[in-house]
């Protein structure tokens, strides 16, 4: 095992529920990302994981638990129809 | 404007009607004043020929009226330069819907404005045009992304200047300068033609020195938003307590948030939870939309790391932050606009940087600065509200300070309201004036 393997092991940021769910994305996206890009990105992802458990919303600890059906276009036309409503 | 034309749309209208100057002679003083102080400010990707006319027949809201955009907007064969490079021909493009409605006015578009790349960053450093230099003093730090727009409105190139905010783009610069940002409500002015950074949260804004510029342009691509009639005394409200303000910004802005908001709210929490919702979408939206650029290694530093957090940001987090959208929406506009229909919010919270402490790879960088740029700013656009940033006052070193106004959903009418009575009552027509002329 790598110098690099063992820092990588020793990152909390592993342990994420939401960890092995990242590094998918980011791999089937085509970006070669270093062990020391890797760990920025855990420690944004736990940032903004904890900045919005802080407000109330606990989603972002097991991203498996959301339901994960596409309807983005809807919900932004919804919301668009939903501001329409104060014109 | 400069000294020998009428420093308003309307006077200039005006002025034209009564034929205190011709038409010719405008346009051929408006250009040259842009092009000398475009090329002193650095703020011109571009010029744009003008074909000066006498014909004075058909007078339209924005006849010979001077504006320029920022560099984000297409134009008729041309391709906007971004922040990359000073654009290029691209035949069989069409003129965005923004654009084209205010040619269709009238308007002169004298050239696009210099931006901070791909429209992602606080300030208006770049690497590869020259950065823009602030009217109010060149040591002075310029805000971003529509640095152009905000200094050729800040030093008189132009009435008013359309730009984009995804998270402040158009208040923050507009606040270094010293000029009026309004960031309108999602959705009300066409963002197509505008090359998007985070669709959800991208509106189309306009800068200007005073109210009246503001509600004239926004008359012409909004005209139902400026017929509607204000039918009641506007009720206001503010919001200080737990915000973090430096002393010397909390000593001007408070005495104006206790004076003109009526009363005090506490949006402490909506403020936090809206704020993280918007940096999650805005890293994910990032990611996809330069997904190919961060791949081959053409994006710019900060669309690379933004992007990259949201590339691997889990899409479920985003789907949920977009489903959520509404719910949040509608809680705080309940909250906050149950006893106002103005609210006047903190969006300055320390003096206008130098250049050495918020421009990244400078001496004196500093990280904190350049957040506290834009600490305030992008929670309203998640929330999809207007917001007018306005300045208020001065610091000890006679720079601006700015706070933002925030309305319900299309009610930018409300905020020229309140913002005409500030404008009047604090720092008149002309703005805050440059103390220190480049």
């Amino acid at each position: 095992m790598s110098s690099m393997d063992t820092t990588q092991q020793n990152n909390p940021d592993d342990q994420k529920p939401w960890h092995k769910l990242s590094s998918q994305q980011l791999s089937q996206s085509g970006l070669q990302i270093s062990d020391i890009q890797q760990r920025k990105i855990d420690k944004s992802l736990t940032r903004l994981s904890s900045a919005l458990k802080s407000a109330g919303l606990n989603w972002t600890e097991d991203p498996s638990r959301i339901d994960d059906a596409d309807t983005t276009e809807q919900d932004k036309e919804t919301f668009e129809t939903y501001l329409a409503t104060y014109r | 404007m400069s000294s020998s034309l009428p420093h308003t749309i309307l006077a200039l209208r005006s002025a034209l009607e009564r034929g205190d100057i011709g038409l010719k002679e405008s346009i051929t003083h408006q250009f040259e004043r842009f092009a000398a102080m475009g090329r002193r400010l650095q703020t011109v990707t571009e010029y744009f020929a003008q074909e000066p006319s006498n014909e004075l027949s058909d007078l339209q809201p924005l006849t010979g009226v001077a504006l320029a955009h920022k560099d984000i907007f297409d134009i008729e064969d041309r391709a906007p330069g971004l922040g990359r490079d000073r654009g290029h021909a691209k035949p069989g493009l069409q003129t965005a819907r923004a654009i084209a409605t205010l040619d269709q006015a009238g308007a002169l578009n004298l050239g696009a404005l210099t931006m901070a790349e791909d429209a992602c960053a606080a300030t208006g450093q770049t690497a590869n045009l020259p950065t823009p230099l602030n009217p109010l003093g060149k040591h002075l730090a310029v805000g971003g992304s529509s640095s152009g727009s905000a200094v050729a409105v800040a030093a008189g190139m132009v009435y008013a200047s359309l730009g984009t905010d995804t998270a402040g783009s158009v208040r923050i610069p507009s606040m270094t300068c010293g000029v009026m940002g309004l960031k309108t409500t999602h959705g009300l002015i066409s963002t197509q033609g505008v090359s998007p950074l985070s669709p959800s949260l991208d509106s189309v804004g306009i800068l200007a020195r005073n109210v009246q510029d503001l509600s004239c342009v926004l008359g012409v691509l909004a005209k139902d938003i400026r017929s509607k009639a204000v039918a009641h005394p506007l009720r206001t409200a503010f919001w200080l307590d737990g915000v973090n303000l430096d002393d010397q910004i909390r000593g001007v802005v408070e005495p104006v948030f206790i004076q003109y908001g009526q009363n005090p709210l506490n949006l402490t929490e909506h403020e936090q939870r809206a704020t993280a919702l918007q940096q999650l979408v805005m890293a994910y939206e990032t990611g996809q939309t330069h997904q190919m650029r961060i791949a081959q290694g053409l994006a710019c530093q900060q669309v690379c790391a933004l992007g990259t957090i949201g590339l691997a940001t889990p899409r479920a987090w985003f789907n949920q932050a977009l489903s959520i959208r509404q719910q949040c929406t509608h809680a705080f506009i309940d909250d906050a606009f149950a006893q106002a229909d103005v609210l006047i919010l903190p969006l300055q919270v320390a003096p206008v940087p130098h250049t050495d402490e918020v421009y990244t790879g400078t001496s004196a960088f500093e990280p904190a600065k350049l957040l506290a740029l834009h600490r305030y700013c992008g929670w309203i656009n998640y929330l999809g509200l207007p917001a007018l940033s306005i300045p208020v006052g001065r610091d000890s070193r006679g720079l601006p300070v700015s706070i933002q106004l925030v309305a319900r959903p299309f009610h930018e009418h409300h905020l020229f309201v309140v913002a005409q009575q500030l404008q009047q009552d604090l720092i008149g027509e002309d703005g805050i004036k440059p103390v220190c002329q480049i």
